[in-house]
Parts: C-alpha cells; structure tokens; sequence
C-alpha cells in the first residue's frame, strides 16, 4: 500500500484545485476578522523591528481551526507556485483534535496523504487516510516511509509527540502552528520550542481561545497558558479575536456572552445563517411528547432551559467521586424523551449528555439506552458540537457548596459545557445550591433573556 | 568521600522524615502546589545523592538522570548506554529457561536465544552487539561457576518497599524505601545485584554497587513477616548480599556502619531539598560546593553529568529572565510528580486493600489462566463493572504478584473485559504458582492528568532550553527561537498581529 502511494503521488500535486476551493471558502465561509487572521498566519515571524507571534482568539464555533487550514493551504500553495517547498507542524493537544484539524484541512482540498497525522500507536496506520503511528525516534519505520514523512507538506501531531514530527522533519525549516492554546501550558510550549528549535521555525502562532479549558495540573505556577504569561510580558501584545460564531443558536449564544462578560472580553455574534438554528430547522421532525413538562423543556423553540433538581434531594458525595443518582435519572429521562420526539431521516436524535463529574458520567451512562444518547465529561467534549446538549452540574447541597466548579481556574467548566450545543441546551441544577449561591458563572445563566426555569420535581413520576 | 563533598550534615538537627497526613492519603484534599509530605526515597536516589547531591537536584528538579558511568562507556562506547535493561531482561531470561530445561546449557545455545530474544525486544542490530559485549563474558563466567541456573525458589526484580531506620554516628533517620531486587534466590538464601559495569581484574565491586546491594538488604530485613506473602516469608537478616558483573561475583558486608553514615547524610539532603522552606538555601549550597570542584579537567571520572561545566553562551541575552522563570517550572513539576507518584506509593504502604480498592488504586483479582505475556483473572463483580467503564486510555495498569511491601510488579494493560472477568497483557516476568494477584490503578484521578514521565521530559526539555544559545550576533539575529526568547523575557519588541488585547 506505502509502495503504491510513494510512487504514484508527488506531493501536493492538486494545486489548482486547492486554489479554487481556497477562493471558494474564502467567499463563501470566511468574514473580515478570518480574512485578516488568515492574511497574518502566513506572515514570518522574525521582523525587522520585532518578533511576530499570531495570537488567533477564536471563542467557540467562531472556525479558528478553518482559518488555519486556509492560512496553512494557502502558504503552501503560495510557495509551491514559486517552485519552494513549505512544511507546516500543527501541534494539538489532543489526538481528536489533529484528526479535526486534518479534517479541515481535506475540506479545503488537502489530500489526505499531504496532511500527515503521526500518532503513538502503530495499530493506528493507515498510509492511505494518512494516518502513521511511529514511536518518537521513527525506529521501526522503514526508511521509504521515514522519507515520505520527512517530505510531507504538513505534519499534525500532539504536543507531546512532537518529536516524532521532529525527527521526520529533520533539518528542514518549518512553520509552527499550535492549536487550544489555552491547554498549552507556557512549560509545555517551551518545551516544544526547544524541540523545534533545529527547525528554525520561520513562524510560529498560536489559536485558541484563553476561556477553553485550562492545563489540568496540581501546580498554579504551570496553569497559565502561553497566551496568558506573554500578555503580562507582552508589552501590550494584543491577538487577533473572531467575533462572529457559527455554531450556536441566538439564544444559546446569549448565555454564552452573558459568561463571557464575567471574563471582561468580547461579545460573541450569532452569524446569520445559525442565529435561528433550532432542532427543526437542522431537519429533526418534531414530535411533541404528551407531559406539558416535559414539551416545554424539549420545545425546539426554547433552545436554553433550565431544570432545577434541587427539590429532588442532594448530592452522594465520597471523598472526590460526587454524584446525583435523582439527577442523573432526570438526564436519562429527557434525553430518552428526546429520541422519541425528534427524528431525521427515520433516525432518533441522540441527545449529549455533560457532566464534570467521573462518578456522574458513569452513572448515567449505566442507565442511558445506547440508542437515546452518550453522555461524557465536559473535558472529554471540548473541541467537539452536538444538535442537543444536556448537562448535569450534580452539585446539590444545603451549605451551596459546588467544589472546584467554583474554582478560579476551573470556571471554564460551565463555559465549554454550554458552548458545545448547537440547537438546543437543556441544564440541570439545584437553583438553591448554584444561584442563591452567588457563583457568578452561574448567575450569568440565570440573568439570560430568553431562559426558559423549569422545577425538575414535576417530571419525578 | 568519592564526591569530594564533605560529610558534615548540612541542616542540623535533622527533621523528621515528612509522611502524608491521613486526608491526603484518602485523598480528601484539594491537591495543590507543596505536598505536605516528603518524597518517597528510592534505593537509587540515594545512592546518586550518596555519589554527589548535584547529581540527585538534576535528577529530581532537571529531569537529567545523570548516571554514574563507566570510564570506559563514557570515554569508547557512549552507544552502550542504556543497555542495562535488556541486559537483566535476558540474564533473568536464560536463568529461567535453563532452569526450567527449555534451553541447553552451553556457550553456542545460550548466545543463539539472545539474539533470537534481543530480536524480539526490538533491538536494532548495534545495540545487539552491545549486549553481546557485556553478555558473552557473564554467560561464560557463569557456565564456569555453574551457575546458569535459576532454581524454582529464584526470583528476578523482586521489588520491596519498606520503613527502616537509619542510625549514623549522630543522627537517625527513619523512612519508608523503595528498591528492586535483581536476582532473590530463597534456596541459597543471598540477593543478587546485577550491572554491566565493572572491570574484568579489579578486586573491587563497581563504584557504589556495594552500598546499592546494602540498601535493598537492609529493606527486606527491615520488613515485618506480615507484610511478607507466603512464597517468599522467612527471616532475611543473614541473607548473603553478591553484586555481580559481567566478568566477576563480589560478596558485599551486611554489617558497615559507614553506609549507615552515608545513608543518613544522602537523605538528609533529599529531606531538605524537597521542604520548599529550605530548598533554595540547599540548592545553593550544593552548587557552591560541587561547582568549584567540578571542572571539566577535574571531573570525577565516573560521574555522567555533562552540563555541570558546560559553557554559557552569549545569546540570549535575557537568560537570568529565562532562568527566573523556569526555576519555578522545576520546582512545581518535581512537586506534580510528588502528588502524583510518591503519594501513591504512600498510599499502598498506609492504607488496607479495602481502602485502595474505595479509592480506585487497587483491584483484588484471581488468576484462572496464564500464559507467557497472558493473564485471565476473575474479580469482583462491582470491580469488574468499574474495570469496565474504563476508557481504553485509561486501561494501562500495573500487574502486582505479592504484596506492595514484598512482589514482583510489571507494566500491563487490560485487553479485553468479559462477564466474570479480563484478560491481562502483562511484561513477562518469571511469577511464582500463586493465585492471587492485584491490579493497580496509580493515575486513578477526577481529571487525567499526563503520567509522570512527562514531567521529567520537560524538566529535561527546559533546562536544555535554559542552557542552550549561540555566541555569534548574525546567526543570533536570525534564529527565530533566540528572538521568540528576547521578545518574550527580554526587552525586544513582540507583536501578535491583531488590535484586542486578551
């Protein structure tokens, strides 16, 4: 298979084609603030008077990874017209998230084997979907397929594997991409740096959004993220911030700036094509079920609601594993109650299910039929959109106590969860425990406009 | 000393040994920055703390492991580096199978199974020869001596932990040690220590091997009989202590009180570098008596640390910035490995197995089916159902013939989960016929964190970065890492391309 594809592809021989798609995209997907970041993306970084480091801030579904795959394919093309060889490291900090930026880069005309995903585990090869899996010294590779690495366009691969890309790339410059920035600790990122520094980077950036997820450690000198400790050091740094969201529906977004104003930073705005997206107008057929609860909490024209738990008990907590059992049943419920009611091409929707809690996520997934929905750690979610989400906080409490979710640094919990649905965002929670509170995060939920509060305890039965 | 350093106790009186408070243990904390506890000493740290203190702040603060090494290594086959762990792999290997009649005890059959057993670990056909070089002359040796053998009561990296006291002349330290035994063999009642170091007429044991093979005896004879399993309980304070190289076996002392001096000492160093009240003092002080003394023409012949006296180059400028910073990376990573790994091994000491399996540490299991590599085992059904729900990232595991204080522990990973129980890759290691084995879970947290090996690469990776640079002002103006480092912690102008300010 390896034999067939060396010898029969010279690498990014589709230019036209990737030309086209580029204008086509460009026109089409693209607005002001990503033209502007995609026309700076493909700059250098060692200036005259001063060192440029793009800083792309792209909150959520505002298509910051499109926009690298634009600035990345259009470098490339740029300097294979002037018969020059460009190569590009994308760095991720999960493997899900180089497999979606490998993705975005075949949606702008990449092939597949042009884009590179170099991951831990050989199991996982497969020339043909440009997939290899190598230890971080390539041994084992054979020498034809260490070469075809090295003379890949671009390269993805975890922040932690960047020594397999590395070897590949061996004494040939590059250009450094790091993508979710915000889980790049600055360790992390120097680190990396002294492992691309043979390369000579021509340009290194950075996109993410700082509001993400933070670097999970025990240690609070290695939670800032690289775009964090630079502003201070920055001397007035200041990113390239996309303003416009294309995932989320009006009012989800509401909630969304709502947070984002606690955080002192920019607004979020709907783009036309999803301010009105609802789960009818993704095409589910809508079906309303007969308990007037629970249709109005799975109405497609509420997409926020809120269902407080609080009258239905409190919390299990042992040491750190904390559950809601009550809750967890009332998640199972409206997310079985949503495949019955919405369906698209004969298939039921199958609902998200969000949680920060392990023991909760376990809970609820022994319970959840596999055909009526998934449910995950918000952690595990991050990167990734679904039509309807549901989340369970857990926290329920006389003291109002909510643990690390009120944690300076771990706030961002609630942020990611509720930034992950595209239609329509239903939240459990004790309203005693979180609003009467005062945990800010929370209280930003409840300010929003258009949030529909239901009491959980008429759906007990 | 070999060191050079002097044997005065830095910090007088000496505190007591820092254990983890019960609520850390049952991990009802929030765990964040200093541990309130000190670090779980390893056989090994002490002894490179024992070589010289430099040597144990580069391992636990720079990630640099920092050897002690052979002349000959050093100076003629740097490539034979690392060779050590194949080296008791396939030593514990021929053992076993001569033992067991599976190979024929002569030259040309042993040398054939470890090629075709070196092959097979994936070694390149350079590190083979290495091998060879320190395994041709320890088979031969062996054949010799008549001891090629393994008998049914020999065990290979037995690993042991226990409490022991240490008394010096003016001081006693008391505190829980961790060590791997290469070679137990309960039928000739000795312990073996194994090293491809050594030279083929020196009278003497390779540098420090003696008080390495020590340390491990006076662990297992510190031990109670109850923390003991069944194979391997009896009294081990007679146990005769051998270190062995390739070309030669040396019988080592139980009874010398100057390793107990220099245990005192060793640790004594470990305890105040890892207490954030007197870690700056102590770093200081170690570096203001071994950097004077360690020029590179006055280097101790056997010591592996290279970048003691290497040279600082001019660009970047901004370094004592860079340098400013990132001493607080090592820090804080040495103290994430604290939380992590020292904690958990804390843990199995203090708390019961019904304790760990509450936390998720450790699982109780029934072996119903082996095979070299393959275990099946059968456990609880509660623990299964949490086995389970695993995510297939989460399934790495550690393998625990024994006890924590007294077994034999290899890396594993869960292949496959049925109704009654799992089948278990395993790292083969000779296990002896008992039933019963555990399951260890040491990542077992609310968020997954990156293993601990992690955290030692990028200690490594920083201080490289912290000492590496260019002297010429072209090449420096050009290099975009040397101007990313001046735009970041030295006064050069740095952009990000846009007009908001995060």
């Amino acid at each position: 298979m390896f034999r067939e594809l060396h010898h029969s592809e010279k690498r990014l021989n589709n230019l036209d084609e990737i030309e086209n798609n580029i204008q086509q995209k460009e026109e089409e997907f693209l607005n002001k603030d990503q033209l502007k970041a995609v026309e700076i993306l493909q700059k250098e970084s060692v200036q005259p008077n001063h060192f440029l480091l793009p800083i792309v801030e792209g909150p959520p579904g505002t298509g910051k990874t499109t926009t690298g795959a634009i600035a990345i394919a259009k470098k490339l093309s740029s300097l294979a017209r002037r018969g020059r060889k460009g190569r590009y490291l994308v760095l991720c900090f999960t493997h899900a998230a180089c497999l979606q930026f490998k993705k975005k880069l075949e949606w702008v005309g990449v092939k597949k084997t042009d884009a590179l995903y170099l991951t831990p585990y050989s199991r996982d090869t497969d020339f043909k979907r440009g997939i290899v899996g190598a230890p971080p010294d390539l041994a084992g590779l054979p020498v034809g397929v260490q070469r075809w690495l090295g003379d890949s366009p671009i390269l993805i691969t975890t922040l932690l594997g960047i020594s397999r890309a590395i070897t590949s790339f061996w004494n040939k410059r590059i250009h450094l991409m790091v993508d979710e920035y915000s889980q790049v600790s600055a360790a992390d990122f120097f680190a990396c740096i002294y492992k691309a520094k043979n390369l000579n980077p021509y340009q290194l950036s950075l996109l993410g959004d700082p509001l993400q997820l933070p670097v999970v450690t025990t240690q609070t000198h290695l939670r800032p993220n690289i775009c964090t400790f630079i502003n201070p050091h920055g001397r007035g740094t200041s990113a390239i911030g996309l303003k416009t969201q294309y995932r989320m529906h009006r009012d989800i977004c509401d909630a969304i700036n709502e947070m984002r104003r606690i955080f002192h930073t920019f607004a979020l705005r709907p783009a036309d094509r999803v301010a009105d997206r609802t789960l009818t107008k993704l095409n589910y057929k809508w079906n309303p079920p007969q308990d007037p609860t629970l249709r109005t909490i799975l109405d497609p024209d509420n997409p926020l609601v809120l269902v407080d738990t609080g009258n239905l008990g409190f919390e299990d907590s042992r040491g750190r594993e904390v559950k809601f059992e009550r809750e967890a049943k009332l998640a199972v419920k409206i997310a079985t109650e949503a495949s019955r009611a919405y369906q698209k091409n004969g298939k039921p929707l199958r609902p998200q299910i969000l949680t920060p809690y392990t023991a909760q996520r376990n809970c609820i997934s022994s319970m959840l039929p596999k055909e009526c929905g998934e449910c995950t750690t918000i952690y595990k979610a991050q990167g990734a959109e679904y039509p309807m989400v549901i989340i369970s906080f857990v926290r329920s409490n006389p003291s109002r106590f909510i643990g690390f979710l009120d944690d300076g640094q771990l706030t961002e919990q609630v942020y990611v969860g509720c930034s992950r649905a595209q239609a329509k965002l239903v939240i459990l929670l004790s309203f005693h425990t979180f609003f009467e509170g005062g945990h800010q995060m929370f209280r930003a939920l409840e300010r929003t406009p258009s949030v529909i509060k239901i009491q959980g305890e008429n759906l007990r039965s | 000393m070999s060191s050079g350093f002097p044997s005065e106790f830095p910090w007088a009186p000496i505190r007591r040994w820092r254990f983890p408070p019960e609520k850390v243990l049952r991990g009802n904390i929030f765990e964040a920055d200093e541990p309130p506890f000190d670090p779980f000493p390893t056989v090994t740290l002490v002894v490179k703390t024992a070589f010289c203190p430099l040597a144990m702040v580069h391992d636990l603060f720079h990630g640099l492991s920092c050897p002690i090494v052979d002349e000959e290594t050093e100076a003629i086959a740097r490539s034979r580096r690392g060779i050590g762990k194949p080296f008791h792999l396939l030593t514990a290997l021929i053992k076993y199978k001569v033992g067991e009649g599976e190979l024929e005890a002569t030259y040309p059959a042993i040398l054939q199974e470890i090629r075709k057993e070196a092959k097979s670990y994936g070694l390149k056909l350079q590190e083979v020869r290495d091998l060879e070089y320190y395994i041709r002359p320890w088979v031969r040796n062996r054949l010799i001596e008549g001891e090629i053998a393994a008998n049914k009561d020999t065990y290979f990296e037995v690993q042991v932990a226990s409490r022991v006291r240490f008394r010096s002349r003016e001081a006693t330290i008391n505190t829980y040690l961790l060590g791997k035994i290469d070679e137990l063999d309960l039928q000739g009642n000795w312990i073996i220590e194994r090293t491809t170091r050594g030279e083929p007429t020196s009278s003497n044991p390779p540098l420090y091997k003696d008080y390495q093979t020590w340390l491990l005896w006076k662990i297992i004879s510190s031990l109670n009989q109850s923390d003991i399993p069944s194979p391997w309980r009896r009294n081990y304070s007679n146990t005769r202590l051998f270190v062995e190289t390739p070309h030669s076996r040396y019988e080592v002392q139980r009874q010398n009180k100057d390793f107990e001096d220099l245990t005192v000492w060793a640790l004594s160093w470990i305890r105040d570098v890892s207490d954030p009240n007197t870690r700056s003092q102590t770093i200081a002080q170690i570096y203001g008596e071994a950097i004077p003394q360690c020029k590179e023409q006055m280097k101790h012949r056997m010591c592996g640390i290279k970048l003691c006296y290497s040279k600082r180059r001019k660009y970047p400028m901004c370094r004592p910035i860079i340098h400013a910073n990132f001493r607080w990376y090592y820090s804080s990573f040495f103290q994430d490995t604290m939380w992590k790994r020292d904690k958990f091994l804390y843990q199995l000491m203090f708390l019961s197995s019904d304790e760990l399996r509450e936390l998720g540490i450790l699982y109780e299991c029934r072996i119903v089916d082996s095979k070299r590599g393959e275990l099946k085992v059968v456990m609880d059904p509660s623990d299964l159902d949490r086995v389970r729900r695993l995510e297939q990232e989460e399934r790495r595991c550690i393998l625990l013939i024994g006890s924590p204080h007294f077994g034999i522990r290899t890396n594993s990973r869960i292949i496959s989960v049925d109704d009654e129980g799992c089948t278990l890759w395993y790292e083969w290691k000779k296990m002896p016929s008992i039933s019963h084995a555990s399951i260890l879970f040491p990542e077992a947290s609310i968020f997954r964190g990156t293993p601990v090996f992690l955290n030692t690469l990028r200690q490594r990776r920083l201080f490289s970065l912290e000492r590496w640079g260019k002297d010429k002002d072209e090449a420096a103006e050009s290099d975009p890492t040397i101007q990313l480092l001046e735009a970041i912690f030295g006064g050069h102008k740095l952009e990000s391309g846009g007009s908001y300010v995060p």
